[in-house]
């Protein structure tokens, strides 16, 4: 597991990954089995729709939560998976280079021959692994959950959207990776990624809300994940596109703003 | 690998052809250009308005041990850190091993074994794992390593965390040698270590420039670099004061010396002498410093009964302190 950059990161965090995993397995069975019971009470839907909009589109939209697709979206995919693989992407991104610099371990690690720029590569591969990891957890959690309470839903169209959200994480980790490979410092790349993620929630959160927000929800990558709600119509291609292309900027700004710089010693 | 067995493969080309075709070869430049083992010219660097090092020029042979002395904070790390293009310099360039330390850093890292000033590594994995992991990184294996773990007597199959600082040490020095390199840059190397483990390390040092191999450490211990280098460059804010052989540097340096005489002897017989100064005579004890050979004392000192002379090496912090008179007292 030692031979390379890209096997000893996974070594590293193996452990953190699995964990994240679990986690995210007994969220979804736990949420997948309170569905028949949520989606009988016809009541709720009469309360929901008493509840102010503002209320509302805080909590994820909770507007439809008698159809399976609505309530994972609700319940799932609109803030809870999106938070735990955004976080664990972001760890992941901060600690990448400016985490192996505030412990002193870079320089050591850049005696070998071993170039910068196959550090950065090396770790982002590692770091989409443990994402992919995430996500296909989140889908075999929700699977197993909808068989086990014999709930309808397109595996597919699961997947899709388990997709769409850990590449959404992806890119935010990458965020994370380039701020700390460009300045070296930690917490300050973790705090940043963080607070683009959270502006992008808001906005995609209340853009149909406040109507000057609509044309803002272009910048949030929350719109590029769930815009098009994949549960329900898939994936679109435009979007993903976007979003890859946000990790790919990402990934060339951390191996660009790592080669030109100074190591902090 | 691949480029190792690219630059071996240049080797034997260049060596078999004759001149004229060979010289146009990129590999055939490399090697007829190391005739140095580090080579800087004018190397400065700024942190932004504060000092690293300004217009340091030097030139470490092949095969010898060179030592870079000076306090804390005087430039040593600095220039290490260039060398291995951690740190890129504000002006000035420097070669390692006959290669450009910007544009062919992988190949000269390729080719050295580092070990920081502050060596500091996981902390979850056992000294064998980074033995393993770095062996891996270099292509070279980590075989070496156990026979280099036993001879500083550690345990590799700890975590790096629970090892004491001298321990640590010996992981860091461990994973420099084990490549066995042609260059060996290392930064304060014995920091940490007990008498015994430096002494080891001495041997180790010994063993790696008999087999022509080239040693470039840092030191503010002067002993050490005695007991070491076969020439030091001394530091002082960022600047290069001296380039010697340690041999010329003891030489020149003050040598006390103390006679006693069997009867009373006059100090014009000494006061007078070519290089000798500070003499005192109390009764029949006579006490000088010397500079240069001691001939002409012991000379004028055959005039009368002699009983016993003593004379001390100059530690090599006499001389240090001579470099550095005038210099600001606290910035060691």
């Amino acid at each position: 597991m030692l031979s390379n950059v890209f096997l000893k990161t996974l070594w590293d965090h193996w452990r953190a990954t699995m964990w994240f995993c679990v986690g995210l397995i007994a969220l979804s069975l736990y949420t997948s089995l309170f569905y028949p019971s949520i989606s009988g009470v016809s009541e709720l839907e009469d309360f929901l729709a008493q509840l102010p909009e503002a209320l509302v589109a805080l909590f994820g939209g909770i507007t439809d939560l008698a159809t399976p697709e609505g309530f994972f979206n609700t319940q799932i995919f609109y803030f809870m998976a999106p938070l735990i693989l955004i976080v664990y992407a972001v760890t992941r991104g901060a600690t990448a280079i400016a985490g192996e610099e505030a412990n002193g371990t870079l320089d050591q690690l850049l005696s070998n021959p071993v170039s910068r720029t196959r550090v950065v590569i090396q770790k982002a591969a590692a770091m989409a692994v443990g994402v992919t990891a995430l996500g296909v957890a989140l889908w075999a959690g929700l699977t197993a959950g909808t068989f086990i309470a014999d709930i309808e839903l397109s595996l597919v169209r699961l997947a899709a959207i388990c997709f769409s959200v850990a590449l959404m994480a992806l890119a935010m980790g990458l965020l994370a990776l380039a701020i700390g490979a460009s300045t070296g410092r930690q917490t300050m790349s973790m705090a940043l990624a963080g607070v683009v993620a959270i502006v992008s929630y808001l906005l995609h959160a209340f853009q149909e809300l406040v109507d000057f927000l609509e044309p803002a929800r272009f910048v949030s990558v929350f719109y590029y994940a769930l815009g098009n709600e994949p549960l329900k119509n898939g994936l679109s291609l435009a979007h993903v596109l976007i979003l890859v292309g946000i990790a790919l900027v990402a990934l060339t700004v951390a191996v660009v703003g790592l080669e030109r710089r100074d190591l902090q010693g | 690998m691949l480029q190792r067995r690219v630059f071996a493969f240049h080797q034997v080309i260049c060596d078999n052809s004759a001149g004229a075709s060979a010289a146009n070869m990129p590999g055939r430049r490399k090697i007829s250009a190391m005739t140095a083992a580090i080579e800087t010219v004018a190397l400065t660097k700024f942190y932004g308005e504060s000092r690293g090092i300004v217009d340091v020029s030097l030139a470490v042979k092949e095969g010898e041990v060179f030592g870079l002395l000076g306090p804390n904070g005087a430039g040593k790390t600095t220039t290490i850190r260039l060398l291995l293009d951690f740190i890129r310099p504000t002006s000035g360039s420097a070669r390692v091993l006959g290669l450009d330390a910007r544009q062919e850093s992988l190949e000269i890292r390729r080719r050295t074994g580092y070990l920081p000033g502050d060596f500091r590594t996981y902390r979850n994995m056992t000294g064998q794992q980074i033995f393993d992991y770095f062996g891996h990184l270099r292509g070279s294996g980590s075989t070496k390593a156990a026979h280099y773990c036993e001879r500083l007597g550690l345990d590799a199959s700890r975590p790096f965390r629970e090892l004491s600082k001298g321990n640590r040490q010996k992981v860091g020095l461990v994973q420099a040698f084990m490549s066995e390199p042609p260059l060996l840059i290392l930064d304060e190397p014995t920091s940490g270590l007990d008498p015994l483990v430096q002494q080891e390390f001495h041997r180790m040092i010994a063993e790696a420039r008999a087999s022509g191999r080239s040693i470039f450490l840092s030191s503010h211990v002067l002993g050490e670099a005695d007991a070491l280098c076969d020439r030091v460059g001394i530091i002082r804010d960022g600047e290069i004061v001296a380039v010697e052989e340690i041999d010329a540097l003891r030489a020149r340096a003050l040598k006390h010396m103390e006679i006693q005489f069997g009867e009373p002897v006059p100090a014009e017989a000494f006061s007078r002498l070519d290089g000798v100064r500070d003499v005192t005579v109390t009764d029949s004890r006579m006490a000088c410093n010397v500079t240069g050979p001691v001939d002409a004392v012991v000379k004028a000192a055959a005039k009368y009964i002699v009983v016993d002379v003593t004379s001390n090496q100059p530690s090599l912090e006499e001389v240090f302190l001579a470099y550095y008179a005038g210099a600001d007292p606290d910035a060691e």
